[in-house]
């Protein structure tokens, strides 16, 4: 091990871990421990960073097909700059997909659907650059900080919008907050600066007539200026606590929160109904993609086969446990390896629960 | 619903798919190789249609003529060692639901009649298999009304 010195002989580590490769795991933060304490999932060979250990199997098999026995071992895989890579290669449909030749050897051969959500690009002139997040919190800043320097600005506009409009996207309601506090910061600032002028004219009797006025306009300010402060930290709290997007543009893969209990049994329910439809549609709508075998399985609502006869799974890109729904949008077409072998599925599942 | 009913239902249904029934043999190899119990009503489903179902719904299974992809041991296995959330080893699986999930039998809690619980896929690894049915056969003749009502 390169990174760490080993003594065998007491069996302990006499250098400490100079890594903390996982700061959200308290294992990572004990500097004598070994991968997390959990050497079944896990080798260090760099003694720097713990890397997944795959455990591969392989069935042995005799003439007749008769199972003998299995073949096992282990590979170390690189776990980061794997997934990443395979996360790359799904999600730009870069790896060369399995092809459907059906079991009759004739079919058009099927094409598996890039299976993730695309990567959103970013570029500019392209419509998603207005979802971009800091465009969204910069563009929610300015327009915070206008409707928090104008005095009863902020509070007037909440009140009239909020029955006509939806609340917008977490970012851009975080960037309204900062501005309204901001902005109301700069309006109370500048009410008790003008409470401090307005008090010296009246305290000296030089203009009496101009100083009272001025004092009460200065406390309107102050007033409206705490006001918006206030206004802005309630909405950053609301915005911070919101689950995501509140309107437009994105669609059934617009947020992510958990999902539990009966809420999501019915969405499984749901699922189960609509199976047999999925693939009815699917078969309508891309007919030219399928053998003729699979598209008349697929018109009796059966599922897509893959080149090895294993039916296709629907992935759902935001999974229902995650808030996602059972429009099509959300569903993507992928063999049961693509979907749910080892890393892939990390890769199409990033925020479910996984062993640390 | 009774057994022959299920059967009756099944081989009647315009989209049914099954084999031709698994022998003794095969049930109690898988059961070697897998080293888990087969037996109820599923023990039953395997001796007289050893694999398939409705084309919405096929159960993994034995016997002649097995597809790979509903082939019990082959998928029982790959789905312990190769899938994610690896199943556990007491949960056999008899059906996957389309979107990754699975519908299995939980030989630990009742072997001779063991209930039909959900491994679902989103739930990871640490997850309490969800019970959906106290028997195979009662799974089964839900499932198929549901799909006959569907028609």
């Amino acid at each position: 091990m390169k990174g760490r010195i080993f003594d065998p002989k007491v069996g302990r580590f006499l250098t400490t871990d100079p890594l903390v490769t996982a700061p959200l795991s308290g294992q990572s933060w004990n500097p004598y421990s070994y991968v997390w304490n959990n050497p079944l999932s896990y080798v260090d060979p760099t003694g720097f960073e713990p890397t997944v250990v795959m455990h591969c199997c392989q069935e042995i098999n005799d003439a007749n097909g008769f199972p003998l026995g299995m073949r096992q071992w282990y590979e170390v895989v690189d776990s980061e700059p794997q997934d990443q890579a395979n996360r790359e290669a799904i999600q730009t449909g870069s790896s060369p997909p399995p092809v459907d030749v059906g079991t009759t050897g004739n079919s058009s051969g099927y094409v598996p659907q890039p299976v993730t959500t695309a990567p959103t690009d970013w570029t500019p002139n392209r419509s998603s650059w207005s979802q971009h997040p800091v465009v969204q919190i910069d563009g929610g800043f300015i327009g915070g900080l206008a409707l928090g320097s104008v005095p009863i600005a902020g509070p007037v506009v909440s009140l009239a919008a909020g029955a006509t409009i939806g609340p917008g996207k977490r970012e851009a309601r975080i960037g309204k907050a900062i501005g309204e506090m901001v902005g109301g910061l700069f309006l109370t600032l500048g009410g008790i600066t003008g409470e401090l002028i307005g008090t010296g004219l009246t305290t000296t009797g030089i203009g009496a007539l101009l100083g009272v006025p001025a004092m009460a306009v200065s406390a309107g300010l102050v007033t409206s200026g705490m006001g918006s402060m206030a206004l802005g930290a309630w909405e950053l709290a609301d915005a911070l606590m919101s689950k995501g997007s509140g309107s437009g543009g994105s669609g059934s893969t617009g947020s992510s929160g958990r999902v539990s209990g009966a809420e999501l049994a019915e969405k499984r329910a749901e699922f189960n109904r609509m199976k047999p439809e999925i693939w009815k549609q699917e078969a309508a709508t891309n007919p030219g993609k399928y053998s003729q075998e699979n598209l008349e399985r697929m018109r009796q609502g059966g599922a897509l086969k893959d080149s090895n006869g294993v039916s296709m799974e629907i992935h759902h890109k935001i999974p229902l446990a995650s808030g996602g729904t059972n429009e099509p949008s959300n569903f993507s077409i992928m063999t049961k390896d693509q979907h749910r072998l080892g890393p892939n599925f990390k890769a199409n599942h990033p925020d479910l629960p996984r062993r640390p | 619903m009774t057994f022959d009913e299920i059967e009756h239902q099944l081989l009647s249904h315009p989209y049914c798919s099954v084999g031709t029934g698994a022998t003794e043999e095969e049930i109690e190899r898988a059961e070697h190789v897998l080293r888990v119990p087969i037996r109820g009503g599923y023990r039953k489903f395997l001796r007289r249609f050893g694999w398939g179902g409705l084309h919405t719904d096929e159960l993994y299974g034995l016997g002649a003529g097995v597809p790979p992809g509903l082939d019990l041991v082959f998928i029982t296995k790959s789905e312990r060692a190769e899938m994610y959330p690896p199943l556990p080893k007491h949960l056999l699986p008899v059906m996957n639901n389309g979107s990754g999930d699975l519908v299995c039998l939980d030989t630990t809690a009742s072997p001779d009649e063991p209930p039909v619980v959900m491994w679902w896929h989103e739930d990871g690894p640490d997850q309490i298999p969800e019970p959906t049915a106290t028997d195979f056969i009662s799974w089964l003749s839900k499932m198929l009304e549901e799909r006959t009502g569907d028609q």
